[in-house]
């Protein structure tokens, strides 16, 4: 089984979830979670058999009229994020095992948008990597606005005009380079060798960082993210922090940098300057805003500065440590995400701090605030989960590079804590307010679903964090060569 | 060539005019005077079949697309390929059923064919006045079929495209005549000839930008747009499946022989910076105009065929940022996006059709609880309009994609500000496409499932819904055969 199987599965599924007859519901739901797990076999075994510096490749014409190869490599960078891919479409698939309405079709978008996704860390075609980006926008579109929850149709809309938006630039860059570099190719390795000259590269850089940045959540094309997630359902917002924001800083290392790299030398400052900016701006809103889902939203948004810091600083140190913040904040905000929606809201129907400190649920539901307590530990970045070994290389990183940036990020640092420990003490510990006369009944106890997708989440946020070694390797393997000094 | 070479090479046009006369024919039968037969359809379509297959069949034996030119035709290979794709085009319009009611069916299949003869004897010509001859023969049928009904709303559509049309062929006949006051023969080479010996006075320039306004106007572009919504709206549905297919391809190719055959000396530039006056600055100017109108114009429609037609106005602009490119990989780009985007319009053109009939209106809201009606026209919708908005793996996706890349390598980098309009107005196009989309799949919980989730595809969107998704997996089935069609056509001719 290659690497190629992950998006077999998916598609596959998709489209065997579409032939369960709609009476039924739970057949698509067993058929998602084998696809979903059969993705995350696919990827553990290239995991397996990965040999660095000889990565598997599939490589065959695809239109040879216009030089567009259907061209597939896993090189260790591929592996890392389709293990990424793989746990969160699972735990996504899990958590949404309550969804009642229509699960066929949603089960069908939510395999469709993670096969894509497997596709776009799979492909070496500039092409193809960006046919697999556009391929998620529509089954984003309406798992949104079809299971959404409040103000979902203009979260939805808003989504995809922004990645239509983002699309818009990134076409324009690819044109530029795939004219730059004579017309014939958009293998991204010989468009890299072309070189082109200044004025296109530093026409070209922008038009694909901030292209692919508005999905990343660059800072000021982010406002799509809180909106969008907050009113996804459950899967969806995991799907859309977890892995398709990581489409967007996955464009700008593998794509962006290598194409343009006297571009990227050049407004390297100013892609730090804005990441700081979304650092700061996200943990800054977070701490403002009461809704819950909003507030892991946009400490989402905070994370995903850490990601295009690291990309920022072209160090080694700083990149690979935004590789590893890219798969560390898609286990966690999947978690977050998952817990909040699915866990919480969906048996107590209230996200504003206010109303949950009424609802006890340290005491009405255990396990679900402990898992939280535990995943909000996660998101600060405590030594021992994932992100504290992502976080600080990025920081290593921008001290080498951008050492006048540091002070603003370790604020935003600080500021990532004050909101995630409010977020914890104001929802899930007992609270000084008189408890509601509801509020005494037990809750529904976590399901099977719940609890598995949770356990995958947070092992797999803690092995990255125990023992970070392998991941170090395979994202060190799979960066792009001329990148790193 | 002799005169049986050039008859061999004009035979499907010679079936097709067999089929039409043979319908006519008929009709001297009393018992099939006022008919409206299922099988006058079928005969018809045996005719355009006849005509394809009289295409590959030399095609097939290797003795095709000679390209020696004959004085008022050159049955080349670009000839071929567009002729094919006329015909694939024009079927959808005669699988279509017509209604019951309607009288003198063998007439207006009749004239169907005779469009479509017109349209694929214009690809062919090689002459200005058989160009206008054969766009004339497919106009005047074509404004008979949109007033056929003889209802008040499809004579209004009728004789806004009548009158429209006629403005066009003027300036199309002025224009020759001020291109004859300098070039005493009308035909491509000798035009071609006389450029490349030197310029052409000023009036005779006038008289090529008149010529091509008038194929402007067939491709619907800003601002020669303003019949396309009525007639979109008010016409019959085979009808605008032939002016938005089969017509919208043939001006195409015709802009792109005249381009690249006539007159390419006169091309210009469109870059920025350096802009010289020419078919490209032309091109690029009514591009923008074009984008701009038909995407503005589309955000605000209700009903979805007015909004097709706006969606008409904004492709013509972008097949015609790969003219203001000018060079022959953007025009053949240009050309394989109005193929992709005839299909895909001419697949939500069925569908719409359909929803019109069931529902009594195309609004955008009868388009609500589709996908729980009729799962497969939903997913046709979601095809079409898909591969319209540019979204994968639907074929307008790569062919959107391929036409703005190309227009940049072609154009130097410096097209940028046009791609660049190109690509923001194709973004903000997602928008109106996505309100039909959303409508599909929402509502329609309350309607009984049962009685009405028969209803499949119509037959006459089969073929045109599969090839909008086959030609986005597989591009080079149409992409191949096109450009090595383009590049052996322009071998026959002496670079500029």
């Amino acid at each position: 089984m290659n690497p190629l199987w992950t998006m077999l599965f998916s598609f596959g599924g998709a489209l065997v979830c579409l032939l369960v007859p709609p009476s039924r519901p739970t057949g698509a739901r067993w058929i998602a979670l084998i696809a979903a797990l059969g993705g995350l076999v696919a990827a553990l075994l290239a995991a397996a058999r990965h040999v660095p510096g000889n990565p598997w490749v599939f490589n065959v014409p695809w239109i040879p009229e216009v030089g567009i190869r259907f061209h597939l490599a896993a090189p260790g960078i591929g592996i890392a994020l389709m293990l990424l891919t793989g746990i969160v479409g699972v735990a996504g698939v899990l958590y949404s095992w309550n969804v009642e309405k229509e699960p066929r079709a949603f089960h069908a978008l939510f395999l469709t948008i993670i096969g894509s996704v497997y596709g776009v860390f799979l492909s070496r075609d500039a092409f193809l990597l960006f046919c697999f980006y556009e391929l998620v926008i529509l089954p984003k579109y309406f798992l949104i606005a079809r299971w959404g929850g409040k103000d979902k149709e203009y979260g939805a809309m808003k989504l995809t005009m922004y990645s239509i938006g983002s699309s818009a630039l990134v076409i324009a860059g690819l044109g530029l380079a795939w004219s730059a570099a004579g017309a014939a190719t958009f293998d991204i390795d010989e468009l890299a060798s072309a070189a082109p000259a200044l004025t296109v590269q530093m026409i070209g850089f922008p038009l694909l960082c901030i292209g692919f940045g508005v999905i990343a959540g660059l800072w000021p094309f982010h406002t799509w993210a809180p909106t969008g997630h907050v009113a996804a359902p459950t899967a969806a917002s995991m799907l859309l922090a977890g892995v398709v924001m990581k489409l967007g800083a996955f464009g700008i290392l593998m794509v962006a940098i290598p194409l343009f790299p006297d571009g990227f030398a050049a407004w390297a400052p100013v892609l730090a300057v804005l990441a700081v900016v979304g650092i700061l701006h996200g943990a800054f809103t977070a701490y403002s805003r009461r809704d819950l889902k909003f507030v892991i939203a946009y400490s989402s948004v905070s994370h995903m500065g850490f990601v295009l810091l690291g990309l920022a600083t072209g160090n080694r140190w700083g990149t690979g440590g935004a590789v590893l913040q890219m798969i560390s904040h898609g286990l966690i905000a999947g978690l977050l995400f998952g817990l909040a929606g699915r866990v919480v809201y969906d048996r107590v129907h209230v996200r504003e701090f206010e109303a949950l400190e009424k609802e006890n649920l340290w005491g009405r539901l255990r396990w679900g605030a402990v898992a939280f307590i535990i995943a909000s530990a996660a998101s600060m970045g405590l030594p021992g989960f994932s992100g504290f070994a992502a976080e600080l290389s990025v920081l290593l990183g921008c001290w080498s590079a951008f050492p006048w940036l540091v002070g603003p990020v370790v604020l935003g640092v600080i500021t990532t804590g004050a909101f995630t420990l409010r977020a914890i003490q104001k929802g899930f510990l007992p609270g000084r307010q008189p408890r509601a006369a509801s509020a005494t009944t037990p809750l529904p106890p976590l399901t099977w679903p719940e609890i598995s997708a949770t356990i995958v989440l947070l092992a797999a946020s803690l092995a990255i964090g125990l023992y970070p070694a392998p991941w170090w390797a395979w994202v060190l393997d799979g960066l792009y060569q001329p990148l790193l000094p | 060539m002799n005169p049986s070479d050039l008859f061999r090479l004009l035979l499907p046009e010679a079936v097709l005019l067999a089929t039409a006369f043979l319908m006519l024919a008929l009709v001297a039968v009393p018992a099939l005077r006022e008919g409206n037969p299922a099988w006058s359809r079928l005969l018809a379509l045996t005719g355009i079949i006849g005509a394809a297959l009289m295409l590959l069949i030399p095609l097939a034996f290797g003795a095709a697309g000679t390209g020696s030119a004959n004085v008022l035709m050159r049955p080349d290979s670009l000839a071929d390929v567009g002729r094919l794709w006329i015909y694939l085009l024009a079927m959808p319009g005669l699988i279509l059923p017509g209604k019951r009611s309607e009288r003198h069916g063998f007439e207006q299949l009749a004239l169907y064919l005779f469009a479509v003869m017109g349209l694929s004897l214009a690809v062919c010509a090689d002459h200005f006045l058989m160009l206008f001859v054969a766009l004339e023969l497919a106009a005047l049928s074509i404004y008979l079929l949109a007033a056929w009904p003889r209802t008040r709303e499809a004579a209004a559509a009728g004789i806004r495209f009548f009158l429209f049309g006629a403005v066009a062929s003027a300036f199309f006949l002025y224009g020759c005549s001020l291109i004859y006051g300098a070039v005493p023969d009308l035909t491509f080479p000798a035009v071609f000839e006389h450029l490349s010996l030197g310029q052409l006075p000023d009036f005779a320039v006038l008289g090529v930008l008149m010529v091509l306004l008038a194929l402007v106007f067939k491709l619907a572009a800003a601002p020669l747009h303003g019949w396309a919504p009525e007639v979109y709206e008010k016409a019959p549905a085979r009808v605008v499946v032939l002016i938005a297919g089969a017509s919208k391809v043939t001006a195409t190719l015709v802009l792109a022989r005249l381009c690249l055959f006539a007159f390419p000396q006169l091309a210009g530039s469109a870059a920025w910076g350096s802009m010289k006056p020419g078919w490209s600055l032309w091109f690029a100017a009514l591009a923008v105009v074009s984008m701009l109108w038909g995407n503005m114009l589309a955000l605000g429609q209700r009903s979805v065929r007015r909004l097709l037609a706006a969606s008409a106005i904004a492709n013509a602009g972008y097949a015609l940022v790969g003219f203001a490119a000018g060079g022959p990989l953007a025009i053949t780009m240009a050309v394989f996006h109005m193929i992709v985007y005839a299909l895909a319009t001419t697949g939500a053109l069925v569908i719409v059709d359909r929803i019109r009939q069931t529902q009594g209106s195309d609004d955008l809201d009868a388009f609500r609880g589709l996908a729980r009606r009729s799962p497969w026209q939903a997913a046709g919708m979601v095809v079409c309009f898909g591969s319209l908005a540019g979204l994968p793996p639907m074929a307008g996706f790569f062919g959107k994609f391929q036409l703005f890349a190309t227009a940049l390598a072609d154009g130097g980098n410096d097209l940028l500000w046009l791609v660049g309009v190109g690509v923001a107005m194709s973004a903000i196009s997602l928008y109106y496409y996505l309100r039909v989309l959303r409508r599909v799949f929402e509502g329609g919980e309350g309607e009984s499932e049962k009685a009405v989730s028969e209803d499949g595809l119509p037959h006459a969107a089969l073929w045109p819904v599969t090839a909008a998704l086959g030609l986005g997996l597989l591009p080079p089935v149409l992409l191949g055969p096109l450009g090595l069609a383009m590049a052996k056509a322009l071998s026959a001719i002496p670079p500029p």
